[in-house]
This record gives structure tokens, sequence and C-alpha cells, in this order.
């Protein structure tokens, strides 16, 4: 039951993890349940994000990071490091949220002891490729 | 205090999102009855949202189950956890991908068995709690009848037990008036079944 001993974990560890009130916590339990739930296709989640953080920093709470961030980048990370310039402009708003919680600095930290790369991540536009003027 | 809309998109009564629909239903009518709810939502599933900022919701109908029980009877989320979680994970992982797949009646009566074992093994009584709740929508969701539940005692039990709770009925009229948009028909399979 990876979603309690998890929780339990982060309660345990750094409770400010678990949300600051009880409707973040909720947010938390939903995101924390979706990152292991095998019926939750990584892509589809990417795009459930991408609408999430439409007009937010973080997952579950306005001011910093959440266990749900964590989670999300670690299950995430994979699937946003293999998007094209073109999808990742089209999710523009998880590739963001991405870059943020990946240049976290303890998060930079955790991701280096268990062998995550920093991905490549450029919010500009692609370029168009117009023909040449004759 | 901030307040919230339920947001029930329309789905067929077959589908896994009615499923999900009648779990928050069940929530808002035992927990939380004020709750505005809109039929028809233009979400993919059940959703709860801010009124005043549309941008902080839950779209998880065990995570709304969750909140509204927390909201309504100030409990701890810390002390939640350590009571009722695992059953609310166990139902996430492992049973809902089991009750998706469930669509022949050998598969279902596998599931049934589990929901069985569960019941006997977390000693869920016919409260009204989120895990009851959670576990009560996946059994009404499961099953063509209550006839089914016949080589199930303890689940029978639960489930009859459960049924019999006033706001049942009126939840279920809800999950299917805001799913299609029309007004309920409830056929005498739904009608809870009673313990003899």
């Amino acid at each position: 039951l990876p979603v309690s001993h998890v929780l339990q974990a982060a309660s345990e560890t750094n409770a400010a993890l678990l949300g600051s009130n009880e409707f973040e916590k909720a947010q938390i339990l939903e995101w924390t349940t979706k990152v292991f739930s095998p019926i939750v296709e990584s892509h589809d989640l990417l795009e459930q994000v991408n609408e999430l953080v439409r007009s937010t920093t973080f997952v579950g709470q306005d001011v910093d990071f959440t266990l749900a961030d964590l989670l999300l980048y670690a299950r995430l990370h994979e699937t946003v490091a293999s998007l094209s310039a073109k999808e990742g402009y089209k999710l523009n708003n998880v590739c963001r949220w991405f870059d943020f919680i990946q240049h976290q600095e303890s998060v930079v930290a955790a991701a280096t002891a268990v062998g995550l790369d920093t991905v490549e991540i450029d919010l500009n536009a692609p370029k168009i490729q117009r023909p040449a003027i004759v | 205090m901030a307040t919230f809309k339920l947001q029930i998109p329309a789905v067929s009564k077959e589908s896994f999102g009615f499923h999900e629909a009648l779990k928050a239903a069940i929530a808002v009518s035992a927990f939380a009855p004020k709750t505005k709810v809109e039929g028809a939502a233009p979400c993919n599933s059940v959703r709860l949202t801010d009124a005043k900022d549309a941008s902080k919701y839950i779209s998880d109908a065990n995570a709304i189950v969750s909140y509204l029980y927390w909201k309504n009877t100030n409990l701890t989320a810390e002390k939640f956890l350590s009571v009722e979680h695992k059953l609310l994970d166990w139902d996430s992982l492992n049973l809902s991908p089991l009750l998706i797949a469930a669509d022949a009646p050998e598969k279902r009566q596998i599931v049934l068995t589990l929901l069985d074992n569960a019941i006997q093994n977390f000693k869920l009584d016919a409260s009204v709690t989120p895990a009851n709740v959670i576990i009560f929508a996946d059994v009404y969701s499961l099953i063509n009848g209550p006839e089914e539940l016949e080589p199930f005692e303890t689940l029978k039990s639960f489930y009859s037990k459960f049924a019999a709770h006033p706001f049942f009925q009126k939840s279920l009229n809800l999950a299917i008036e805001k799913t299609k948009g029309q007004t309920a028909e409830i056929s005498s399979e739904q009608i809870p079944i009673s313990e003899e």
C-alpha cells in the first residue's frame, strides 16, 4: 500500500509536505494516489497537471511545494524528458512547473541521489520554418 | 470559509464515471448537504471546485469523499490517514483496476469475493465513514442486482445496512439526475434489499 506508506513517512519527517489545511491535504491525497495508480497513464497525468498548474505555482499549496509536487516530478520525469519541443510548448504549464520543481535546492539533491538528470526544457515557442522569399 | 460546488459530468450509468459520481453524491448527501451540485459539467471527471477560485479543485472521488468528511467532522487529516487510509489506498490502487475490467460475471464473482474479504479484514460496519461510502459505491456499481450478493453473507449484510441509510436514495437520485441531466427513474432492482 504505497500511498499509505509515503503519506505516513512524510507526516513523520516533514508534516508541511502534507499541506497546511484540509483542502490541500485532500489535493495531496488525490495526486499522490494518481502517481501510484496503475490505471492512470503518464501522458494523461501530464495533461491533468498541465490544467491544474495553469494559474498556480505548485500542485497542492500556494506557498511551497508539497509531497504531491515531489512525487509527480519523479513519476513524470521520463515523460517530460521525452517530449518534443512542439509537445513541450503545447504542455507549457506543466513544463514550466516541472522546470521550477527540478531546480529547487532540495529536489536537486534528492534527484542526484537517485540518478534523475536535469531535463533541458525550452519554454520558448518553437521557431516556425517559413518558406524562403525568392 | 471557502464554499465549494460539486461538478458532475454527463456519463452513462454503466460507466466508471457514474461510479465516481455516486461516491461524491453520497458524500455530499451524508456530510455536506448544502453543497451546490452542477450536472453535465464541462469536466472529464467528478470535481469539487472552490466556488470563488476555479483553479482550486479536487478531481478524484475518494479525495472528495475524504475532504467532505474531514470538513464535516473536524477530524484531523493525520488521524484520518492513520485510521482509514489503508482501505482507500487498497480501493484506488488494487480494486479500481479490477472494477473497470469486471465486465463478465465470473470476473464480478472474483471482485465480490475480494470485497467480502475486505469488509471482514477491515472490520467495516455500516456506519457513514469515507471508507464505507467508497466500498458501498464500489459494490453498487459492480452488481446488476442485489441477488448477486446472496453467496456473500458479510457483503450482503454491509450493503443492505448501508443502503437503508435515509440519504442513500437521495444520493442515488442525485447521481442519476446530474449525470443524465434529467429526472431520475429508479427501477425495482435499485431499491435497497432487506436484511432477511
